[in-house]
């Protein structure tokens, strides 16, 4: 396993780890900072050349943006010739300083009208309100409470739960990745 | 009329009549190939098992939307996926046939899920019965698409009751990979939808998938070494498997082999779910009975979950 953060971030992501290695490596972008914000980087920079919907004010992107061009060179060389599993984050490494300097120079975030008409063709409208058990009632699928992110210690649970169960469930062969998706992809900010 | 034109008329009915038999013949072939919904699902299923994937979701679920990079590959036999969010908190999840590593926000540590020697045998090697299937879900082809450039089929799986949800997915035509799916409620109406707006695909890989025990999700015997059982159970919902984790949490799977439920029995903890909750359209329920903590958990309606909490009873 290679030794600089952002290369075992990278075989994370590649898949060339072992859980336990995975684990490791998860467990020191908690306790790294400066290697989340890097890794976080690398991200909101993929969104913005792929002109993904990134919330404008979200993680301050323009002081993300500054404190890269003030500290990291541009990349003027494509890189050598990589097997096909390729960290996608690297493939874009060359062109994150033009997307930088366009970012900069517009200086809004666009967001794909694609996407925009996908929110806006959808009518889910399921407010969260306190639940009162009722056990011999099933409650409503809009009276439910949404899961509790005020209670670090029940969520890691039901997470725990929630992926024990799925690597149980997966007899069906159909839904592949969608409920990783829906754990991962949750955002309860 | 003269009998060479005659002879020519009956000759070309003859010619017609052959060429709408083969047009038919060949229509019908297209249908089976393209239209029919259970061999599309079937090659779908076959397709997230073997081939190998890297791409960008969009997920889309109560007002929320995620972009999410997920790869998929096959390495010495064994399946192997990340995800990992581009937008919003960081968030990922490294899967493997060892297990899941994942890290999410407002965890103080990665959460671990070892799989069990035991799992494996539930794994399928075949995908869903969907023939079987259909005695809970109403599944049509709904026509032709386009998602993220490539040309799909959209198939529809409608469930006949509450107790389970449905699936719209389109279906690429080249790959058989599921490039949208949308996750529906009874009526129809979506509650997430997760869509490729970019995907690179690779040639079907050459080394064979491991191949698991079993290939089918068959029926459990009711185990014998707990004290615990669910008595009443959704219809076509089924018990598959029983295991006691290292912790010594009981856990029971049930399924109609396509939605699924977990039910998981622990001595009282300090951290026990009370009530009803969501993730999404994952459900959870919980109560105590009899100094356990019981948690039903899974990707269906509330009121199955419910269902499933009620029916849970101790055997002294």
């Amino acid at each position: 396993m290679q030794h600089e953060p952002h290369q075992r971030l990278s075989a994370v992501l590649d898949q060339e780890t072992t859980a336990a290695e995975t684990a490791a490596t998860l467990d020191q972008l908690l306790n790294n900072p400066e290697l989340e914000a890097r890794w976080e980087r690398y991200h909101l920079i993929g969104g913005v050349i792929r002109g993904e919907p990134v919330s404008p004010d979200y993680r301050l992107l323009a002081q993300s943006v500054a404190a890269r061009l003030a500290t990291e060179p541009l990349i003027s060389t494509l890189p050598p010739p990589r097997r096909w599993f390729i960290p996608w984050f690297e493939h874009w490494m060359p062109l994150a300083g033009a997307a930088m300097a366009s970012v900069m120079l517009l200086g809004v975030m666009v967001w794909h009208p694609a996407v925009d008409g996908l929110l806006n063709q959808q009518s889910l409208t399921h407010p969260d309100r306190m639940l009162a058990l009722a056990t011999e009632q099933p409650p409503a699928l809009d009276t439910v409470d949404a899961w509790p992110l005020n209670e670090p210690a029940l969520e890691s649970k039901l997470h725990w739960f929630v992926l024990g169960h799925q690597e149980s469930a997966s007899f069906s062969g159909f839904q592949g990745h969608i409920p990783y998706a829906t754990l991962v992809g949750y955002d309860g900010q | 009329m003269q009998p060479w034109l005659a002879m020519m008329a009956s000759d070309r009915l003859i010619v017609e009549t052959i060429a709408f038999a083969c047009g038919v013949t060949l229509l019908l072939d297209a249908g089976a190939a393209l239209g029919d919904p259970l061999s599309q699902l079937e090659r779908m299923g076959q397709a997230l098992r073997t081939r190998e994937y890297e791409g960008t979701l969009v997920h889309l679920r109560d007002h929320q939307l995620s972009a999410l990079r997920i790869a998929h590959r096959i390495e010495n036999g064994e399946s192997r996926a990340s995800l990992l969010t581009l937008n919003g908190p960081l968030r990922t999840l490294a899967r493997s046939e060892r297990g899941i590593a994942c890290l999410l926000p407002g965890q103080q540590r990665p959460i671990l899920v070892d799989r069990a020697p035991a799992a494996n045998l539930r794994r399928s090697a075949t995908g869903a019965d969907w023939s079987a299937l259909e005695r809970h879900y109403q599944i049509q082809a709904k026509g032709s698409s386009r998602v993220a450039g490539r040309e799909v089929e959209l198939i529809s799986i409608q469930p006949r009751d509450e107790f389970r949800y449905g699936y719209r997915v389109s279906i690429d035509d080249e790959t058989a990979l599921p490039l949208q799916i949308e996750l529906l409620n009874q009526d129809a109406e979506p509650l997430e939808q997760l869509m490729f707006t970019e995907l690179q695909v690779q040639p079907l890989v050459t080394t064979p998938i491991a191949a698991p025990s079993a290939t089918t999700p068959v029926a459990a015997e009711p185990p014998t070494a707990t004290t615990w059982t669910v008595t009443t159970l959704p219809p076509g919902f089924r018990h598959h498997r029983y295991q006691r984790t290292a912790q010594g949490i009981e856990h029971f799977l049930f399924g109609d082999g396509l939605a699924s439920v977990s039910v998981y029995i622990e001595p009282v903890q300090e951290f026990g779910l009370q009530g009803a909750t969501r993730l999404g359209a994952i459900h959870a329920a919980g109560r105590q009975i009899d100094a356990h903590q019981v948690t039903v958990v899974g990707e269906v309606p509330a009121v199955t979950v419910m269902h499933l909490l009620n029916g849970v009873q101790h055997n002294d």
